[in-house]
């Protein structure tokens, strides 16, 4: 979440027998409860950047039937989140199903799922990340010291280190946006409505409709993270891990048959383009 | 696709999909991590070991002097790893204070108040295992002012000695043993957290990196420790032959890492998912050469070999044998990391790896840190030339 400068985090006198008082409470065996990170100081000071919108369970519906590929969303995120060259806070990958010549073309956006179950929230070691009341994962960047953990414990490669900050960075559902009434970028800016974007406690939602209407699918479902972030025409294919060819490993494209002049063979249409 | 739950195999990489688009976003741990494994793994099965003898009744020779002070050379240049490691270092105090709803799944948080238990007591008992009288003499010479400095870093050690009091000794050999286990644990919890890498998160790997560690305390002990003690301290004749105990620990973790290995890889085959089948896929092909040429010959094979059989009288194979067992440890872990981290999440294909050039550069600065500083601890702490560990046998 970007901070604004009088945000700056000190340690007050409260908060370090808050710091204490968990401690204690792990020295005794007691949990304390994931739904109230007490020891987050935005969250204990009560700000609604942290805190959230209580009441709401955000969520987002994508409806792969109306996405044409067209990366509008991809550079909205960019720019409303000033997110460096390579990194991307939602991308929409381009997928060729089925081989030659009974081929079709899918596009697959992907973002932070919000899970409901986040597996990077619990292996920060530094309180730097945590659900906010509305259902939203977010990050503090002056607090994450950039470990790696929760890029590693995200099942969906939502999570990154930022070049920049040095931190971890990840969607945050445009907080800032939705926190004043806005729409997320990615959904305001999306060309064939494919995104949207609602309160899953509001039965009058969009996504509430949707999910009452229409079949939806999530990424990854064995996990057990519960994505906040459904799909509509979510085929079996694209709802794991893709399975490839390893493309970007030379011993592995060998290994399946392709070679250095793969990809001119591709090119000039003497091989097709998935072995 | 047959379903890989009734049907034991290790998949092809399947060739009907290809993505044109793909995203993967750099992996966040590099070589750093296998460093601070290995580092600390080994301070660990030190530790272990040290603390099993000298429950034994082993207070005297080569081991019972110089185990600390390698330890501690380990710790130090293994931290070093993690702070390179970590983008933002000067946070990591907030560790120590934020964070603690997720005590039970952040293992790091354990790690940073462990490790440096860890390190200040190995320097506790690197003076305790010197001795109270070669202490107070080398001591007893300072000026005054020097002499207080000294007291302090030596934690007033030519007072009192920790193993005049039975009970006291026994505590803290207990506490010892349990940090030389959480050690080499440590990293391997760490990626078995990491829910996303479904290759990372079975306890295999934290056994693996358990038996490796032991191994390498054991070899260490055995053949470099001795080697140590003779050309820095110049003891009387040259270490030689091998402990049994020790040779039976190294025999007994290496196998033990092995079969974890083996039956890991069977599990995955026989009951992985398809993420997991897709990593060992990675292991088995395109990785196979070098896991079996650095992980299962060089770390497990040759090894076993030569401490197994009278081949183990040949000097040579027998010190070829302890890097063996060196070498493989590091290897595995890089193997498991390297499996991890290869694969992309958000859609086909693997991950190339390429150490970046800074990443060598800390991977060098701290191997040689930590020659540097053991050699540094060994020539300025009076350490009494004794028995070497192979004359006790």
């Amino acid at each position: 979440m970007a901070k604004k400068p009088q945000d700056k985090k000190t340690i007050g006198r409260r908060q370090f027998m808050t710091s204490l008082g968990a401690l204690g409470a792990v020295a005794t065996g007691s949990k304390a409860s994931k739904a109230s990170p007490s020891v987050n100081a935005g969250w204990a000071n009560g700000d609604p950047a942290y805190r959230g919108q209580a009441g709401k369970r955000w969520a987002m519906l994508i409806d792969l039937r109306k996405c044409v590929g067209c990366q509008a969303c991809t550079a909205a995120c960019k720019i409303e989140n000033n997110i460096p060259d390579g990194r991307f806070r939602t991308w929409v990958p381009d997928v060729e199903l089925g081989v030659f010549p009974d081929t079709r073309r899918a596009f697959l956006p992907r973002l932070c799922n919000h899970c409901n179950r986040p597996s990077c929230i619990e292996v920060c070691p530094a309180g730097a990340t945590w659900q906010r009341e509305d259902g939203a994962v977010v990050i503090d960047y002056d607090v994450c010291w950039g470990c790696g953990s929760c890029v590693d414990a995200c099942p969906y490669d939502a999570r990154f280190i930022n070049p920049v900050t040095q931190t971890a960075d990840k969607c945050t559902f445009c907080a800032q946006r939705i926190d004043q009434g806005l729409l997320p970028a990615c959904v305001e800016t999306c060309t064939g409505g494919a995104r949207q974007f609602g309160d899953m406690n509001d039965p009058d939602s969009p996504v509430s409709v949707a999910l009452r209407t229409e079949p939806v699918q999530v990424l990854k479902p064995d996990t057990g993270n519960e994505p906040r972030v459904f799909y509509i025409g979510l085929t079996h294919a694209l709802q794991n891990n893709l399975p490839g060819s390893p493309t970007l490993w030379s011993e592995g494209r060998e290994a399946v048959g392709l070679d250095e002049d793969s990809e001119w063979r591709i090119a000039t249409g003497e091989e097709a383009d998935h072995v | 696709m047959s379903n890989p739950l009734t049907t034991p195999q290790v998949i092809e990489a399947p060739q009907r999909l290809n993505e044109l688009l793909n995203i993967g976003h750099d992996r966040p741990f590099s070589l750093l991590l296998a460093n601070y494994s290995w580092m600390l793994g080994a301070a660990g099965g030190l530790v272990i070991l040290w603390a099993f003898f000298v429950w034994r009744g082993r207070r005297s020779g080569a081991a019972f002097q110089l185990t600390m002070p390698i330890t501690i050379a380990l710790i130090i240049a293994g931290f070093l790893n993690v702070l390179a490691e970590v983008r933002q270092p000067s946070r990591l105090i907030y560790g120590y204070i934020y964070g603690w709803n997720y005590w039970d799944t952040a293992i790091i948080k354990y790690g940073i108040i462990l490790l440096p238990i860890f390190l200040m007591l190995s320097w506790w008992l690197m003076f305790q295992c010197i001795g109270r009288e070669a202490l107070a003499k080398t001591i007893g010479r300072f000026s005054s002012p020097w002499r207080g400095l000294a007291d302090f870093f030596s934690l007033w050690g030519r007072r009192y000695s920790l193993f005049d009091y039975p009970m006291l000794t026994n505590a803290v050999l207990a506490v010892m043993l349990l940090l030389g286990v959480f050690a080499p644990l440590y990293s391997g919890i760490f990626l078995m957290n990491e829910h996303g890498v479904a290759i990372w998160n079975t306890p295999a790997q934290p056994l693996i990196f358990l038996g490796t560690s032991v191994a390498k305390g054991a070899v260490i002990l055995m053949l470099f420790v001795p080697s140590l003690y003779h050309l820095l301290i110049k003891t009387p004749r040259k270490p030689g032959g091998v402990d049994r105990d020790l040779r039976a620990f190294a025999i007994c973790a290496t196998l033990f890492s092995g079969i974890i290995w083996i039956g890991w890889m069977w599990w995955i085959s026989r009951f992985g998912t398809i993420e997991e089948l897709r990593a060992a896929n990675l292991f088995m092909g395109p990785l196979a050469g070098e896991i079996f040429w650095n992980w299962l010959f060089i770390g497990l094979i040759f090894p076993l070999a030569v401490l197994m059989s009278p081949l183990c009288r040949i000097p040579l194979l027998r010190y070829l044998a302890a890097l063996g067992v060196l070498w493989g440890s590091y290897a595995v872990r890089v193997i498991i990391l390297i499996g991890g981290q290869a694969l992309a999440r958000s859609g086909a294909g693997y991950l190339g790896f390429s150490p970046a050039g800074e990443v060598l550069w800390y991977t060098g600065f701290s191997f040689l840190f930590l020659a540097g500083f053991l050699v540094l601890i060994v020539l300025i702490l009076p350490f009494k030339p004794t028995r070497s560990l192979a004359d006790e046998t």
